[in-house]
């Protein structure tokens, strides 16, 4: 595997989104400790954990329940804060 | 914007609104209110102390909840997975301070992992994200260190700012794959677009954040 194709899909595979065989694919790519991959899987693991600080939401209290479902009704796009 | 660990904006009475979402105090140099700071309980719980993972336990359950809380709607599932995400730490936790890498990262990306799973499995789908995580287990160099999480928890708000910059069509792309779990097929047949279309616009989303990370996480943030 020609690891120049992949630079856009560490973040996918590390999510579990990418097909089963593509999957596959890499993760026998990374067994082969190919070191520009593995940089990519790291710096994936990264973007991937700073989703996860940006979309994290407490569980609010009964008082802010209403407004937490207020918020729900709005567009995806609008529920990514920091 | 760092406030002491547990601190949640409904717990002081504030709204609960997004603005203002507890920040882990990952660095750990501080003890809270007496207590051994972070970096010191992961330590011991790498030496499979059981104190230090009740500690753990008792501090970042809530922020578990919340990540799974996400995907997951059900409370009994969602504090099974948060259970098996602190049992599986047990094992995890020796070979990540081995590694010199971030438990954090761990817990956040375990728990959106197994959440995803639970959200799967409901929609009749194969599981798959735990089993990538799985098969990393091996060697946990390719989690974020230590520094980079608290780095990445400082400067938080830049990547809110990145994210915010991302076309909304792509924002939502990102939405439906990180926190709903679909792959880009599935996302193609739920927003009716071609699955090329949705490969490419939710990569270059991903590209997009990719380099803006780079910068945040370096020195310049001129320009972000
Ligand atoms: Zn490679």
């Amino acid at each position: 595997m020609d690891h120049r194709h992949l630079d856009d899909i560490y973040e996918l595979y590390l999510l579990g989104l990418l097909p089963e065989k593509e999957s596959l694919a890499i993760k026998e790519h990374l067994e082969r400790r190919c070191l520009q991959c593995l940089a990519r899987l790291s710096e994936a693991a990264q973007t991937v954990y700073a989703l996860t600080l940006i979309g994290w939401e407490p569980r609010p209290a009964k008082a802010a329940r209403g407004a937490r479902r207020r918020r729900k009704k709005q567009p995806h796009s609008d529920r990514w804060h920091g | 914007m760092h406030r002491a660990e547990g601190t949640h904006a409904h717990e002081r009475g504030g709204s609960g609104s997004f603005a203002c979402q507890p920040v882990m105090r990952s660095r750990g140099n501080t003890a809270i209110h007496g207590a051994p700071a972070l970096e010191e309980l992961w330590r011991r719980a790498a030496d499979q102390d059981a104190e230090a993972f009740n500690r753990i336990r008792r501090r970042f359950s809530t922020r578990l909840s919340g990540w799974v809380g996400q995907i997951v709607s059900d409370t009994r599932a969602r504090r099974e997975i948060v259970d098996a995400v602190f049992s599986h730490l047990r094992h995890a936790a020796r070979p990540i301070s081995q590694a010199g890498r971030s438990p954090e990262a761990w817990l956040a990306l375990e728990s959106r992992a197994r959440a995803v799973d639970w959200a799967r499995a409901q929609r009749g789908i194969s599981r798959g994200a735990r089993a990538r995580l799985e098969s990393l287990e091996a060697d946990y160099s390719w989690l974020p260190t230590i520094q980079q999480t608290a780095l990445l928890e400082e400067r938080r708000p830049l990547i809110s700012k990145a994210l915010r910059q991302l076309p909304p069509s792509q924002l939502r792309l990102l939405d439906l794959a990180v926190r709903e779990g679909l792959s880009e097929r599935e996302i193609a047949e739920k927003v009716g677009e071609p699955e090329g279309k949705i490969q490419s616009e939710l990569r270059a989303a991903f590209r997009f954040l990719r380099h803006r990370l780079r910068a945040v996480m370096g020195a310049w943030t001129i320009g972000i």
